[in-house]
This record gives C-alpha cells, sequence and structure tokens, in this order.
C-alpha cells in the first residue's frame, strides 16, 4: 500500500478509536498509540524515502496534516473529560484497596460435602437426607444389628428420654429410601451422626457421614469398586490407588475397610500413614436381611453400599490436625479454607 | 487381641517374617493394628471383629493362618489325669436355668500347692498383657488364651455344702467379685452359687470369698457353656468386663469345654500338684448339632462378585477353612455349617469367605450398567446449599456448631433448659441435651473470635433444632461490628442490616416477604418475628446486652433464626411476564415530622392509600432525630414514585396526587410537613 494511503488509514482509525474513548486514561494510550515516538505514525515515516521523488513532498505534507489534524482532535477530547491540557494523567491513587464487601465462606466440611456430591451425582446419585433422632429400627434392626449382640459396640448409641436414639451411621436413610422406592436406587446421604465418645483431636460425640446406596439387579462387588476408585481419583487424584481389605460390618456382606493411597507421602509409607495407605471408607454388598426388612427381594435385587467420615477426608485433604477446629469455628481457620 | 509369635509357632507352622504374616491376615480379615516385640517375640495386635469368636484363641488363630498361607495346625490332645485313690472329695452340680447354662463341667483336686507359676508361664501370660497371680489362676487364663474357653477355680473348701448350683440372681443378693468391688445382682443375672449365696457371676467374674488364695489346697475347677445374651446383660448391667465376658457375649465352641477342662486338669497335676479328687462331673449336656447343608449357587457368587470363579478354586478355599463341600452338579456346592463358625450359615457368608481368601485385589474394577431413572431431587437440600453459597457470597461464614450442649451453656442463652429434649446417657455435661435454637452454639462463636480480637463477624449456620419428638432444619444468623468497613465507607451491623438480610433470604428463595409483627422476648431488647399461617417461620431482634455479656460480648450483637422446612415448603411467587411500562415515572420527595411511636408500617399505609394506584414505590431514604428537632418526634424522609400506564402526568395532575399524600399523612397521623 502507498505510504500515503498508510497514513490515510492511520487518521482513519485513530478517529475511530477516539470516538470509542471513554476515559482520559483511555485517550492517553490512544494518543502514544498513534503519535508517540514509537507510535503507528512514526513507524511508517521511514518509508518516506522509498516515494516516488515525485510524491514526496504531498505525501510528506499529508502526514504533518494528519498529525496535527490528531492532536487536535485528541486534545478537544480530553477537554470533554475535565483535564487540563495534554499527556495529563488521572490524580487518582489506584493502587488504594478495593472496596467490595469481602465474602465470607462454606465451612470447610460443607465445602467436603459439597465436592463429594458433585462427584456422585455425576454418577447418577440422588441425595436423600433423614432425620437425626431416629428409632431402633432403623438405627440397628433393619440394618441387621440385633438387640444384646456384640456387633451393637461399634454402635454405641445416645438414649433421648423421648424414647428415640441419636443415630450413629446416616446407614438409617439407606432403609428409609428402600421402604418408599423400588430399584433401580442410587443415592448418597450426608449428615450428622452421633456416638458417645471422647473428645479429642480425632474423636468427637458430634461428626459427618456421607452413605451411598446402590440397588438394582446384578449390582456387582466389582461395580462398587469401580465406582469407588471413579470417587477417589476425583478426590484424591488421578493417580491414587484404593485397597479393599475384608472386614465385617452387619448390614453388607462381603463387606470391606477401603483405604485410598496417602495423599502425604504418595504411598511412599510416612509417619502418618505408616503402609502407604488411609483408610478412609466403609463399604460392601447390602446384606440379604437388609433388603429383606425393606421387603427388596436379594434374589431379585442385589445392592451396594458405602460410608464415609467427612471430617476424616476433610482433614486428609487439607492437613487439619485437630477435629475440634471444625466446631470452633475460629474465623482464621476458616478463612485459611476459604 | 494380642498374638505372641513364639507362642503361636506351637500350634502352626508360620512364614518366617512377621512382616509377611501381617500383610496376609490383614488382606484376608483379620486386620493386624501393629506388630511390636516384647520379652523375646513378635506380637501382632489383631482386630478380631465381632463375628470370628472363633479367632479369640491361639489355637483359632492358628486355625485361621492355616487357611490363609497353606500350612499346617497341629492339632493338641490333653492326656487324661488319673483320679486319687486316697481321698475322694462330695460335689453335685445342678442347674436351674438350662437356657442360661446349657453344660456345666466341675472337677474337684486336692493337695494343691499354690505358689508363682514357672517362668515361661509367666512370660506367656506377660505377652498377653496378663498380670501373673499364681499357679492355678495362671492356668485357667493360659487355657482361656490357648482354646479361648474361659475357665474358672474356686477354692473348694470356701463352697458351702460342696454345692455349686447354677441359677438366677434374687433381687438383693449381692457378691464382691475378684476386683475387690461390690455388685448388686438381680434376677435378670445368671450367677453360680454354693448351697448359699452367689459365688461367682457366671461367665463374668468370680468371687473374692472364694478366690484360690495361696492357702488354698482343695479346688474346684469351672469349665461351662454360658447364653451369650445373658453374659452381655450381666456384663453391662453391673459395667463390669472381662477376657472372660468378652468371649462368652460372642459365644464360645461348645466343643471346648470338654477339651479345656481336661487341658486345665494336664497342667494342674503337672504344674500345681494337684490330684484328681472326683470324677469330671457333668450337669447339663452337650450334643453337637448336625449341621445344615447350604447352597453355594455358582450363578449368584459370580453375579455379586461381578467375575466368573473356578469350581475347584471355590472348593478348595472351602476346604482350607475346614468346610466340607459336596458337588452339586454344574450349577451349585453344597456346603456343611460347622460348630466353630456360627457366623457361616448362608449363601452369602460363604460368598464373602470365599471372596476374602481370594483376595478384593484381584476383582476388577467395573462401571455399573444399572438402570438409570429420573429420581425428583430433593428441592430442599439443594435449596439450602443455594442458599448457603448466597450468604456466604455476602460476607458470611458458615459455623457448624454441636447439637449437643450441656443444661448451662442453654442457661445462658436465656432459655429454660427444661424444655429440651434431654439425653439418657451422657458420657459428659457437654453431652446432656439436643438445642433447641442455634442461639448458643452461634454466640459461642462470636465470642470465641471476639476474644481473639475478630471485632467485625458475620456467621451463619444451617442446622436441626430439636424440641419434643419434633426436629426441624433451621437458618441461624449472628453479626456483630462493621458489616463493611473501608476507607470508602463504613457501616457498622444493626438490627435493620439482619432484617434486611431476612428480607433478602425469601426474595432469593423466591417466597412473598411476610408481614413483620413485633414481640417482647426477654433475650432480645427488641425482637421483629413473622408468620406463614398460624407458623412462625423467623424471628430476628438485638440480644440484649446483660446477655451478651454473660458470653463476654460487650459490643451489640443481632440474632436472627429463620425456619427453613417452613419457608421452602411454602408456595413460591409464581413468575410472569407483564408489559413494560411505556412511559417514565415520576419521582417526588417528601419529609416530615412525625411521632417517634408513629411506625413506617402506618405510614406507608396512608400513603399507599393517598397515593391511589398510581403510587408504585415508597422508598425511606433518610430518618433524623436529635438537635431542632421537637423531643419525641422525628424526621422522616421519602421518596416516592408516580407511574401511569398509559400516559404521562401533567404538572397539575402529579401536584394533586403528592399534596393528596401529604394531606393524609398530616389529617391521619399528625405529621407535619418540611
Amino acid at each position: 500500500m502507498p505510504l500515503l494511503d498508510q497514513i490515510l488509514q492511520i487518521e482513519q482509525t485513530a478517529k475511530d478509536e477516539c470516538s470509542r474513548a471513554a476515559t482520559a486514561e483511555e485517550l492517553e494510550a490512544l494518543r502514544i498509540k498513534f503519535l508517540g515516538r514509537k507510535g503507528e505514525l512514526a513507524k511508517v515515516m521511514p518509508g518516506l524515502k522509498d516515494v516516488d521523488p515525485a510524491d514526496r513532498p504531498k505525501t510528506g505534507q499529508e502526514a504533518n496534516r494528519v498529525k496535527l489534524a490528531l492532536e487536535e482532535l485528541f486534545n478537544e477530547k480530553q477537554k470533554s473529560f475535565g483535564s487540563n491540557g495534554a499527556g495529563a494523567k488521572s490524580d487518582k491513587d489506584l493502587f488504594m484497596p478495593g472496596t467490595a464487601r469481602k465474602p465470607g465462606a462454606l465451612h470447610p466440611l460443607t465445602q467436603v460435602t459439597n465436592e463429594i456430591c458433585d462427584i456422585f451425582s455425576r454418577m447418577g446419585f440422588t441425595i436423600a437426607t433423614g432425620p437425626e433422632m431416629e428409632t431402633d429400627f432403623y438405627n440397628f434392626e433393619a440394618l441387621n444389628i440385633p438387640a444384646d449382640h456384640p456387633s451393637r459396640d461399634s454402635f454405641d448409641t445416645f438414649r433421648l428420654e423421648n424414647g428415640k436414639l441419636l443415630r450413629s451411621q446416616t446407614s438409617t436413610v439407606q432403609i428409609r429410601v428402600m421402604q418408599k422406592q423400588t430399584p433401580p436406587i442410587k443415592i448418597i446421604a450426608p449428615g450428622r451422626v452421633y456416638r458417645p465418645d471422647a473428645t479429642d483431636a480425632t474423636h468427637s460425640f458430634m461428626f459427618h457421614q456421607l452413605e451411598g446406596l446402590m440397588v438394582d439387579r446384578k449390582v456387582s462387588f466389582a461395580e462398587l469398586k469401580g465406582v469407588l476408585l471413579s470417587f477417589a481419583k476425583s478426590l484424591f487424584g488421578k493417580n491414587v490407588k484404593l485397597r479393599f481389605r475384608p472386614h465385617f460390618f452387619p448390614f453388607t456382606e462381603p463387606s470391606a475397610e477401603v483405604d485410598v493411597t496417602c495423599v502425604l507421602c504418595k504411598g511412599a509409607k510416612c509417619r502418618v500413614c505408616k503402609d502407604g495407605w488411609i483408610e478412609i471408607l466403609g463399604a460392601g454388598m447390602v446384606h440379604p436381611r437388609v433388603l429383606e426388612s425393606v421387603k427388596i427381594s436379594p434374589e431379585e435385587f442385589t445392592g451396594f453400599a458405602f460410608g464415609m467420615g467427612i471430617e476424616r477426608i476433610t482433614m486428609l485433604r487439607w492437613g487439619v490436625p485437630d477435629i475440634r477446629l471444625f466446631y470452633e469455628n475460629d474465623v482464621r481457620f476458616l478463612r485459611q479454607l476459604q | 487381641m494380642k498374638i505372641p509369635l513364639k507362642w503361636l509357632k506351637e500350634y502352626v507352622d508360620l512364614p518366617p517374617k512377621a512382616a509377611d504374616l501381617a500383610e496376609m491376615l490383614t488382606m484376608t480379615g483379620t486386620k493386624v493394628e501393629a506388630v511390636t516385640q516384647k520379652n523375646g517375640t513378635d506380637i501382632l495386635d489383631l482386630e478380631i471383629t465381632t463375628n470370628r469368636p472363633d479367632c479369640l484363641s491361639l489355637t483359632g488363630v492358628a486355625a485361621e493362618i492355616a487357611a490363609v498361607t497353606g500350612r499346617k495346625a497341629a492339632a493338641r490332645v490333653p492326656r487324661e489325669v488319673k483320679i486319687s485313690d486316697k481321698e475322694r472329695l462330695p460335689l453335685t452340680i445342678e442347674i436351674k436355668d438350662k437356657l442360661g447354662c446349657p453344660r456345666y463341667l466341675g472337677r474337684a483336686f486336692t493337695g494343691a500347692s499354690v505358689k508363682a507359676s514357672p517362668a515361661w508361664l509367666e512370660r506367656n501370660l506377660d505377652w498377653m498383657d496378663q498380670k501373673p497371680v499364681n499357679n492355678v489362676v495362671d492356668i485357667t487364663n493360659f487355657c482361656l488364651y490357648e482354646l479361648g474357653q474361659p475357665l474358672h477355680a474356686f477354692d473348694y473348701d470356701k463352697i458351702r455344702g460342696a454345692k455349686i448350683v447354677v441359677r438366677r440372681a434374687k433381687k438383693g443378693e449381692k457378691i464382691t467379685a475378684i476386683d475387690g468391688k461390690e455388685y448388686a445382682l438381680d434376677e435378670r443375672i445368671l450367677v453360680i452359687a454354693d448351697a448359699v449365696r452367689p459365688i461367682a457371676v457366671a461367665g463374668v467374674m468370680g468371687g473374692k470369698d472364694t478366690e484360690v488364695t495361696a492357702s488354698t489346697k482343695r479346688i474346684v475347677l469351672e469349665s461351662a457353656q454360658f447364653d451369650p445374651i445373658l453374659i452381655r446383660r450381666a456384663s453391662r448391667l453391673l459395667k463390669l468386663a472381662s477376657e472372660s465376658s468378652y468371649r462368652f457375649e460372642r459365644s464360645v465352641d461348645p466343643r471346648h469345654v470338654k477339651e479345656a477342662s481336661d487341658r486345665a486338669s494336664e497342667m494342674l497335676v503337672k504344674l500345681a500338684g494337684a490330684v484328681p479328687a472326683s470324677k469330671l462331673i457333668e450337669a447339663g449336656s452337650f450334643k453337637p448339632p448336625k449341621g445344615t447343608w447350604i447352597r453355594l449357587r455358582f450363578e449368584r457368587i459370580n453375579t455379586l462378585l461381578g467375575v466368573r470363579l473356578k469350581r475347584a478354586l471355590m472348593i478348595r478355599i472351602l476346604a482350607s477353612l475346614g468346610f466340607k463341600v459336596k458337588k452339586g452338579g454344574r450349577v451349585e456346592l453344597k456346603v456343611k455349617t460347622l460348630l466353630q463358625r456360627k457366623d457361616i450359615r448362608n449363601e452369602s457368608d460363604l460368598i464373602e469367605e470365599i471372596v476374602r481368601i481370594y483376595g478384593f485385589d484381584k476383582i476388577p474394577e467395573a462401571i455399573p450398567s444399572t438402570r438409570h431413572v429420573l429420581r425428583p431431587a430433593d428441592l430442599e437440600y439443594a435449596a439450602i446449599r443455594r442458599l448457603k453459597e448466597f450468604l456466604a457470597a455476602q460476607g458470611f461464614y458458615e459455623a457448624v456448631t454441636l447439637s449437643l450442649q450441656s443444661q448451662k451453656f442453654l442457661a445462658r442463652t436465656g432459655w429454660d433448659p427444661s424444655q429440651a429434649v434431654k439425653v439418657k446417657n451422657p458420657m459428659s455435661a457437654e453431652q446432656e441435651i439436643l438445642r433447641p435454637s442455634g442461639f448458643g452454639g452461634l454466640l459461642q462463636v462470636l465470642s470465641h473470635n471476639v476474644s481473639r480480637k475478630e471485632k467485625d463477624l458475620a456467621f451463619f449456620e444451617v442446622g436441626k433444632r430439636f424440641m419434643n419428638d419434633a426436629e426441624e432444619n433451621v437458618l441461624s444468623i449472628a453479626v456483630t461490628g462493621a458489616v463493611q468497613s473501608t476507607w470508602e465507607a463504613k457501616q457498622e451491623s444493626s438490627f435493620y442490616y439482619l432484617k434486611g438480610v431476612v428480607e433478602s433470604i425469601f426474595g432469593f428463595l423466591n417466597k412473598e416477604i411476610p408481614e413483620w409483627a413485633e414481640m417482647t422476648v426477654p433475650a432480645f431488647t427488641e425482637h421483629a418475628w413473622m408468620k406463614i399461617g398460624d407458623e412462625v417461620i423467623a424471628g430476628c431482634g438485638t440480644v440484649k446486652p446483660a446477655l451478651a455479656a454473660e458470653w463476654d460480648l460487650k459490643q451489640p450483637v443481632y440474632y436472627a433464626e429463620i425456619k427453613l422446612d417452613a419457608i421452602l415448603k411454602a408456595p413460591s411467587v409464581k413468575k410472569h411476564f407483564q408489559a413494560l411500562p411505556k412511559f417514565p415515572p415520576v419521582k417526588r420527595d417528601i419529609a416530615f415530622l412525625v411521632p417517634l411511636q408513629t411506625s413506617v408500617r402506618d405510614i406507608e399505609q396512608v400513603m399507599r392509600e393517598a397515593g391511589g394506584a398510581t403510587l408504585k414505590e415508597m422508598v425511606l431514604f433518610d430518618q433524623y432525630r436529635g438537635s431542632n428537632i421537637p423531643k419525641g418526634k422525628r424526621s422522616l424522609a421519602f421518596s416516592l414514585e408516580y407511574q401511569k400506564p398509559d400516559g404521562t402526568f401533567t404538572d397539575d395532575e402529579i401536584r394533586q396526587i403528592h399534596e393528596r399524600v401529604g394531606h393524609a399523612l398530616k389529617s391521619q397521623l399528625g405529621a407535619e410537613l418540611r
């Protein structure tokens, strides 16, 4: 393109952009962009020596005219911003702090619960909830934990004067859902649970659990492993592995305790995990007697269930050393894990 | 349970490394909590789950290890002991509660010399963290650990009437147990008695009066079978647990009753110089049950696990666990129940046995192929989650406080603790009652933070509150100090700020804002509340300074509580498009003096009536009280917005309407226009 045309084009562009400039600062930027020492106009001018000598004076004059015109234009525009004179800068100190109200935060336990719920939601689980004051039936009997049986020892409960008890696990919600729905059932149930434990760095008489349940035709242990591995990878990172150890729970059979690769040492064995694994949940195939107690045929349907402690997972996640920090609600703690 | 490997080796071949054995046990369901060293041996600390009482002994664990490792467990048959031909001691045994005690074996011994046990026996017990007592008691403990059968030795000469009666205790009977404590007994508790009084709490602990001491010469050795439920109840009623009750309540292999008695007899003869002075006296009987055959369908196990297991493999695993297996064609196996494995009663029990030995790690992960049904979402849960995020975005921190509290704690919030749901079995005062409100929890959170020099606080909590038989989700909000404090703007928290928060929650949840009303509440200087229908659903107030001071809060504190269940159930505001007004509204301000007691609610009512349909909006933008305003009055300023759907106002029209509003305020409320 001939230099003359280039100059005219710069003029046009500068006029357009100048008309759109909304602040003195923007305008100043445009001034530098087009008229600065390294601006658009300055950049093309060395091309003047290559122009046909016959056209050279005219091109030179035109360049001068554009320069003056633009200077005039910018100065006029500058006045509309109420500033005085060319190159004047705003006297605002842009480094004073912003003044919007700062957001607060969800509690760390809520954040982790939400994250876990979202992972299982993506796998088709819906959220279910249930009461915290429960009856023996939902907390024990329907879960195949008979009265006067030593298996109750792991599930000591607070008894209430109104005849009810405080649920010692969220498995109660399994029973309530299975009474109402017919398979296929895929639920997760987060909530508070209570056990008469002495309080220390890792125990509290109130804590949070999240229970999962899936019941349908031909649900298998292999699928339980698949679902939990997907979950663990999503929550802890794609390189983690799970280890299923046989265990005993009254409401599942076979039952397993599930360990995840230690999140601290990545399985290299450290002071916390000792053997490279950290227990994070209990799981198993729903016991036929549990299905019978809610009138679902264990011959037609099978299912799996799992449960995890939210405090424990949150502690692992962010290295929280003491469970009591969660109930103290020190705003400095909440800000850290915002 | 502690398992010293040096002792265990007498019953089974072990792999050379303790760590390998620990790994093998852990991965087949017997979790090794720790491997430690003590007095020359490695000790495994095993977690024995309640379904596996067969593993509560060294021989039991040996059998499990044999199954897991494929090694051999050595059977050990005690030698028969000979009865003295010189001295015979009379002894009768009577069982009065045959369900509580199906079988009781007793044998009298004479000539025992009670002294310290040989070093090896004391060492073995030390491995188990069991204090040595004397040779006779140590032998009974040794047999308990070896076979899992609890035994007891009585001093024969302290038993009255040479008689042992197994019966329920009578109300009012008492016993001082070996631990030196006295226990009150009743009919719920099974006891071993002599002709006169209880001499042991059956299956739990012997009595002090009849215990074997250094001066004992003649003894009675008890080996019995007790009902697990009765033993468990007695142990819980008396708050007395022992190695013995621990095993009985989990149930003991009935075949060990005789075996353990023989084994202890053999050791008493050898280590205490005792001579049997009676034959083995048996009360009750034991008929080994025939056992039943369980079907194990290949289709079932493979479906449940999601693998295909070979028949030969299943047979091999079951045989290693001691099960008798019959082939049932191509579809199933038949497996006979075992006396020592009461936990194996049906097909799913067998499947668990097979898979725990086979290894969970060999089952490949699979993606579920379930049907996917659209279920109604838990809308309440979803709404609460959004509400929490809404509040957090506005600067509130979410708190999680304990639902259990002490009565004292609740009393400090101005509540009468007698109204709260009480816990029957609290372990400490902090667990006495269930909270009837979120108030105390948040006051404590404010107090905690203020004492750490954080003065500007805004907290909320969502959780259950409990009254009588009912529980409901509530949102509690507490604010104190500045809401906003920047170099540009400062806003202190106030009653009105919190009131606005409550109203914004209704808006956020798309619910009508119910009308506010005034109510006197003892804990609050001022308190407003609202109802939906007849139900009070929200309250908002300024905490009385005296009450706040109880929590070391010297600055003003504002608190609101909202019943979420009730609000979320209320009908949502229906959304529907309405044509946007074609003509701009006209704004006119109005300022006037009114008596302090004239409420804005009344003022708005008057203006609305006077302004008619054209008055669209009334916004209070200023209140002024103080100098140059007469006492007992305040100045209020509103911005009023008038609009017509079908055109613009003429100056005259607007002046007339606005004057009508002013006039109504003057005549109806005595307002002085400014």
